[in-house]
């Protein structure tokens, strides 16, 4: 109740788009948007994992959106029945979801082969969601080395070539540049919204902004764009501050619930900076709009060379750098290492990166969580006890 | 990351015991086998203690890397996870091994044999590497437990990535993965490739594993007689792909089970019912094998997936293109890597071949890669092949398993998951079901 109270705001201070966003992802999974969508005749196509271009879907006049869980902790009885609780919660509640048939909307889902849990996922979902018409999977290297990226640009041609097939319709060059302005242009609003969050007493909470980023993987681009543009306008018109003076960064894979969020923020501490899948990763880099590169190279290169995920090998300095780099940028005093439990990429690169923290003098909570989950009980007091740690007027930046 | 001391006390309990056993089974004359199964693993252990002073690089490896090129460059190359397995087995230090990991901060729901290998590195049992070559071969934790390792031993180290399918941009780019191997390992040694060794260490694994064939063949005889070749098979190809050493024991191995096959020499009188297993059992599988047949007159006909590979044509003429093609054909991996239409290929196209009654999946709960295949399997059996299906649960490195040599009387000793009794239970329904299926 009282993180409700205090991230919540009262509802005369909540800025009109956040809600306009808020609603957005109370109708999950077959949102206002995708409906409207869908009763154009066109087609919705999910992903699963954010290496997936979307910008290739877009250009096809599909809608691409992330296949996500809702923003609570679910039962996951038959996903477990399916899969062995040996894979993370983020993966069986996507089955579970698939299976209960929330999902049946989607035209096509496709995936990446970014982890054991991902591709799985896609054999499970291809003989057990019989729904989606279209499954498919794109082999994902773990390296960004030349070799890597000629063969991811293969893959994701393949890809082209499959969507073009199914739906019966032609990708052009075009229409490809033309979804990467619009995709670049998200990561461009994105970055200069993430900007405010530098202030010293920011106008958003990150509990606000996961609900912002979380709505955008739901709805047409240019639709979450124009939304964007807006709050941005109402954000730099706010007088709305943080009273909060401790900064944190997240650090993980994908969290569903804002809840989590706002919990760590209700002890004491505005989160400024994510290191998520549904973060920073996913908007940090642009595509190259080089008129004399191909497109589907540009694309290539962008996601293989974005901010590493936990699950690449060899690439940690890279993604220690880059991490160390925000929290800099950001200039947070803490960060909150929230691994979902059985991710295995995260669990194993986790004891380096906390390393390379510490070394930095920047104090690190790990926590184990579960898909969905908020911050409450067990949670809740850890964040409590590593914020009185914290000193909001250490002079690290 | 901080430096590790080693002690080469633990390489030396190793090579002392591997030497016990094989002289043991030397002395018994029960099996030719069993007695060259451990003279080569006592040599392999011996060979990777004195490397250096042989003037030799030590590369270990992840899991299952394809090791012909290590072989060809003159290296001693160590499947690491095996390595640590061993040597906490013979140094009684498995507890300690884990509690390290913890302490470092591995989760614990992570796989025991990554755990493992981390809290075995941690605690200085295991020597340190002039190289590692990594790959995310098998699972997720393969692929980061390498990278892991290579940031605590701070060595030199190349990654080789398997990509997802079998097409040819996929063996494109292993094969240009493999050649960076090539000049990642002319660097490390100082001398370039030889390219016949490697053409001689190519075919050695191809007879291997026509050798494997034949086993295969040999296998489907009627009462079945070669249930227990499974760990053997795998250990061998583990350490041995591309060595003359796998030749050498699966010559012999192949010419004992012939043996077996012309006399007749089985473990049951009367064969009731034929199964299939699925993955590799647990130690105390093999007493449960023992008990099935004794009382139940059950025989376990094959394993398909551990230590067996799919046919593939293989042009010499390209080598490396070659070891891309073979490596996608390895029965685990595709098991384990996806997709899982391959599962299906290799398993119920294989309940026919061996016209078997049932099959049983032991399940290894900790494992990702396998586990999370079993509803699928389960399900394609039944579609395609039309047998009872039983899933073993268990976890690879329950408590009784750790303890290598040590007289496994009881099976609830070591079973993980179930009583003795319950298991028994279990196995008789399922051995029950088939038996109603054919009425």
């Amino acid at each position: 109740m009282a993180a409700t109270l205090i991230w919540a705001r009262r509802m005369s201070d909540t800025l009109p788009t956040i809600e306009t966003l808020r609603e957005v992802n109370r109708s999950f999974p077959f949102t206002e948007p995708m409906r409207r969508w869908k009763g154009q005749g066109k087609h919705i196509v999910g992903w699963g994992c954010s290496y997936v271009p979307e910008e290739i879907i877009s250009a096809a006049d599909l809608l691409p959106v992330r296949i996500t869980g809702d923003a609570r902790e679910m039962p996951t009885d038959e996903g477990d029945a399916h899969l062995y609780t040996v894979v993370c919660s983020y993966v069986r509640t996507l089955l579970q979801l698939g299976l209960e048939g929330q999902y049946d909307f989607l035209d096509g889902f496709v995936t990446t082969a970014s982890c054991d849990g991902m591709r799985r996922l896609r054999d499970m979902w291809k003989y057990y969601v019989t729904q989606t018409p279209l499954v498919h999977i794109i082999t994902l290297p773990r390296q960004s080395s030349p070799a890597a990226e000629d063969f991811f640009l293969q893959e994701i041609q393949a890809f082209r070539r499959r969507l073009e097939e199914h739906f019966n319709l032609t990708i052009t060059n075009d229409a490809l540049r033309q979804s990467i302005r619009l995709y670049n242009h998200t990561r461009q609003l994105l970055r200069n919204l993430y900007e405010l969050r530098k202030e010293p007493n920011p106008r958003l909470s990150g509990a606000e902004i996961f609900e912002v980023v979380n709505a955008g993987v739901r709805m047409p681009r240019g639709e979450f764009n124009d939304l964007l543009a807006r709050l941005l306008q109402e954000a730099r018109h706010s007088k709305a501050k943080r009273r909060q003076k401790l900064r944190l960064m997240i650090s993980g894979s994908c969290l569903a619930n804002p809840d989590f969020v706002a919990g760590i923020e209700a002890e004491g501490a505005t989160v400024v900076v994510e290191d998520l899948c549904t973060g920073v990763r996913y908007w940090a880099d642009l595509v190259e709009e080089d008129p004399g590169l191909d497109p589907m190279r540009a694309l290539a290169k962008r996601y293989l060379h974005n901010i590493p995920c936990a699950r690449t090998v060899g690439m940690a300095d890279i993604r220690h750098e880059r991490l160390l780099g925000l929290a800099k940028e950001y200039r947070v005093h803490g960060v909150v290492s929230a691994a979902m439990r059985s991710c295995s990429p995260h669990a194993m690169a986790r004891p380096a990166l906390r390393e390379k923290f510490e070394d930095a003098g920047i104090p690190v909570l790990e926590l184990n969580t579960e898909y969905g989950s908020g911050c409450a009980g067990p949670v809740a007091l850890r964040a409590r006890a590593f914020l009185e740690m914290l000193d909001p007027d250490s002079s690290l930046w | 990351m901080k430096s590790l001391a080693y002690s080469e006390t633990y390489m030396d309990v190793a090579v002392e015991r591997l030497e016990g056993m094989y002289q043991q089974r030397l002395a018994s004359q029960l099996s030719q086998t069993d007695a060259l199964y451990y003279k080569l693993l006592t040599d392999h252990y011996r060979d990777m203690r004195d490397a250096r002073k042989m003037g030799k690089k030590l590369v270990f490896h992840t899991a299952l890397l394809p090791t012909e090129i290590l072989y060809a460059m003159d290296v001693v190359p160590g499947a690491v996870v095996g390595i640590c397995d061993s040597l906490n087995s013979f140094n009684n230090t498995w507890e300690q091994a884990l509690a390290s990991a913890k302490a470092f901060g591995i989760a614990s729901e992570i796989c025991a044999n990554i755990r493992m290998e981390v809290g075995t590195v941690l605690n200085g049992v295991v020597p340190r590497p002039d190289a590692m070559v990594m790959s995310n071969i098998s699972c997720d934790n393969v692929a980061m437990v390498g990278d892991l390792l290579v940031r605590l031993w701070d060595c030199p180290s190349y990654y080789v990535d398997l990509p997802y399918r079998y097409d040819e941009a996929s063996v494109a780019y292993l094969t240009r993965t493999l050649h960076g191997l090539v000049v990642f390992l002319e660097g490390l040694t100082g001398r370039k490739l030889d390219w016949d060794r490697l053409l001689q260490a190519m075919e050695y694994a191809r007879h291997m594993m026509e050798l494997q064939r034949e086993l295969d063949e040999l296998r489907k005889v009627s009462p079945a007689l070669l249930r227990d070749l499974v760990l053997f098979e795998d250990n061998i190809s583990f350490h041995f792909m591309g060595a003359s050493e796998a030749v050498t024991f699966f010559c012999a191995l192949r010419d004992e089970a012939k043996a077996r096959v012309a006399q007749g020499a089985g473990h049951v009188r009367e064969e009731k019912y034929r199964l299939l297993t699925v993955f590799q059992p647990p130690p105390w599988g093999w007493k449960l094998f023992d008990w099935m047949e004794r009382e139940h007159g059950v025989t376990v006909v094959y394993e398909p997936i551990f230590a067996h590979w799919g046919s593939w044509d293989w042009d010499p003429a390209n080598p490396l293109e070659a070891l891309a093609r073979k490596t996608f054909m390895r029965r685990l991996f595709r098991a384990e890597h996806g997709p899982i239409e391959l599962l299906e290929e290799d398993i119920v196209s294989r309940v026919k071949e061996y016209n078997v009654d049932g099959v049983i999946n032991f399940c290894n709960v900790s494992c990702r890669a396998k586990s999370t295949a079993h509803r699928l399997i389960k399900d394609k059996i039944r579609e395609g092949a039309g047998v009872p299906y039983f899933a073993i649960e268990h976890d690879g490195r329950g408590p009784g398993e750790r303890k290598m040599g040590a007289n496994l009387g009881r099976l609830s000793d070591v079973a993980d998951f179930d009583s003795e009794t319950d298991l028994r239970d279990k196995v008789e329904s399922f051995l029950e079901m088939i038996a109603a299926g054919r009425l």
